[in-house]
């Protein structure tokens, strides 16, 4: 019955008995729930009694006993198959576990201590900052021990290696005698063979290589040159281009008046090596060949007999040409003046250069590409 | 339930003092019933048998440093409200009570969703005539819609058998409010559950 209803039912009259039925049900119900004590207590016994005995109390008493029965046969639980179980799992992690003679608490000594410490660490954020600082110290040892004990990191530092060198090609040079009469006293005279062609090439490379390299800004072969003899340097210095490939040298019809004593040494040997390179002897090697040999000063003349004696080497020179290198070298007294030194297979090489310093002079200095010539030398 | 009558009957002192059987016999007996207990204020099955045996193993641990105070049964509900409560807490549900409002659908909550699942899983004898079962199903739609605190008090009074002295001492709260609650408790029963179709001489008047 709702609500509503109930009131609908009771009407405006009942209202104050059922208060008055509420006050003593309330009652009844107090004394079903008396302590064992308050029941021993006559006062309180006495005073049930009475309130048992009112008009209707018997009745409404009937009425309360019935409903909690009613309430306890509808909640209380009937007995299950696992609440049996339930106690056989209990009794089997606790008393029945234990051995002989254990004190069966220890068991939660353990749980305790769990316990204790899950409060603390929940209860202290000083706790929980000093283990997060434990943690973050041990977690950076094996950092502090690989950046600690391992090779210090490499020092900045600026290093400096060598220009590649040219590549140079093995020269193996077999040698044979030559033997003409009369020349008893002149150097061997040889074939042309290949490997001339590359000992110039590998001295003209290495000429290169040096004067690119150790002459300052503004000179070298970069550098205009303003002397006869600066121009005959380039054109030697020039005559193999890039790469090593051979390059035609610009024609010239003949030696050049104004290269002078020293420059026609180098115009003619300039000659040779394309005689070398190039397995054929240049139109103006002859005329050349024939300017030299009229040096008054020693080392000009040392050089003009270098010259002459390279093209002897190859077979270039006539009958006369060789009279009169001979002649030459008499005069000159060539051993004695100390040139031996400058073979005439190695035109570019250290003596050589000592030789054009002593016979170009100041002349050589002044030119930037002269100039640069006796830094490589030097 | 039989209640030790000295502190040898006392499960936990017995047990402390090396004699495990009268903890054994409590566990076999009370098993179910804190089951039960659990079940009413709002645990599933598995749940309340996880309860059960974290009640007893509590209990079991602590025999080492146990101390009797007062009526080992109170001692034993009072533990088991507890853990009740803190379950609760770990669940995340707030608030003093359960707010279900039954078959309404209104509002409700796990707990007593759970409490209106078993309470209609208890059904009366085979032989009970319609009016009896009606009179259950009654009944237990408005225990499960009853308040937490006044769930309890019933809990404890009238299913457990505890006197006024003893329901406040697990309840920690005055005997003037048991009384209270105990009141209230029983009067919204008799109301949510329509006390005119009890079985009661009362009800009987009214329906005629």
């Amino acid at each position: 019955m709702t609500e509503p209803e109930k009131s609908a039912g009771t009407g405006q009259g009942d209202r104050q008995g059922d208060r008055q039925a509420e006050g003593l049900e309330e009652q009844l119900l107090h004394g079903l729930f008396l302590s064992p004590g308050d029941r021993g207590d006559a006062d309180a016994m006495e005073e049930w009694k009475a309130l048992c005995a009112q008009p209707d109390a018997q009745r409404e008493l009937e009425d309360l006993r019935g409903f909690l029965a009613t309430c306890r046969g509808a909640l209380q639980p009937s007995r299950e198959p696992v609440a049996g179980q339930l106690a056989e799992r209990i009794l089997k992690v606790t008393t029945r576990q234990q051995v002989p003679g254990e004190d069966p608490s220890w068991r939660g000594d353990l749980r305790l201590v769990q316990g204790f410490m899950k409060a603390r660490w929940k209860a202290s954020w000083v706790l929980r900052v000093a283990a997060a600082s434990l943690i973050l110290h041990v977690g950076a040892l094996p950092l502090l021990a690989y950046f600690g004990f391992g090779d210090p990191p490499a020092e900045f530092a600026l290093k400096f290696a060598p220009r590649d060198l040219p590549e140079f090609v093995d020269l193996v040079e077999p040698e044979r005698e030559v033997e003409i009469e009369g020349l008893g006293e002149l150097p061997d005279v040889r074939e042309v063979p290949i490997q001339d062609g590359l000992a110039v090439q590998n001295a003209v490379n290495w000429a290169r290589f040096h004067l690119s390299s150790d002459t300052p800004p503004g000179s070298g072969l970069a550098a205009a040159p303003t002397s006869g003899l600066g121009r005959a340097l380039v054109q030697r210095g020039t005559y193999l281009g890039s790469g090593g490939a051979t390059r035609a040298p610009q024609a010239t019809p003949s030696v050049p008046a104004a290269v002078g004593a020293v420059g026609r040494t180098i115009w003619v040997e300039h000659l040779l090596d394309r005689f070398v390179l190039e397995r054929q002897a240049p139109a103006e090697l002859a005329e050349g060949l024939l300017s030299l040999g009229g040096a008054e000063e020693a080392p000009v003349r040392a050089l003009e007999l270098h010259a002459m004696l390279r093209a002897h080497s190859y077979g270039l020179l006539a009958h006369g040409q060789i009279t009169r290198v001979e002649g030459l070298l008499r005069a000159s007294q060539w051993e004695a003046a100390g040139w031996d030194d400058l073979a005439p297979a190695a035109p570019l090489d250290r003596a050589y250069m000592a030789a054009l310093r002593a016979a170009g002079g100041d002349a050589l200095a002044a030119d930037p590409v002269g100039a640069a010539w006796l830094a490589w030398g030097e | 339930m039989k209640e030790p009558s000295d502190a040898d009957q006392d499960p936990l002192a017995a047990l402390s003092a090396g004699r495990p059987e009268p903890f054994e016999a409590f566990v076999a007996s009370e098993a179910h019933q804190l089951m039960a207990f659990f079940q009413r204020l709002g645990a599933a099955r598995v749940e309340a048998e996880d309860l059960v045996q974290e009640l007893f193993l509590k209990l079991f641990q602590q025999a080492k440093n146990y101390e009797r105070q007062g009526r080992f049964k109170s001692y034993v509900l009072r533990v088991a409200r507890n853990a009740w409560i803190d379950r609760i807490r770990r669940r995340g549900v707030r608030g003093t009570g359960f707010r279900a409002t039954g078959s309404g659908g209104e509002e409700s909550d796990e707990g007593a969703t759970v409490a209106v699942e078993w309470a209609l899983s208890r059904e009366p004898d085979p032989g009970a005539d319609a009016e009896r079962r009606e009179q259950w199903t009654a009944l237990q739609r408005a225990w499960s819609v009853l308040p937490e605190h006044h769930r309890l008090v019933f809990e404890l009074g009238v299913l457990q058998e505890r006197s006024y002295d003893e329901i406040s001492e697990v309840l920690n709260v005055p005997v003037g409010t048991v009384k209270s609650r105990m009141f209230y408790a029983l009067r919204k029963l008799r109301e949510q559950s329509g006390a005119l179709a009890l079985d009661t001489p009362r009800g009987a008047e009214r329906r005629e």
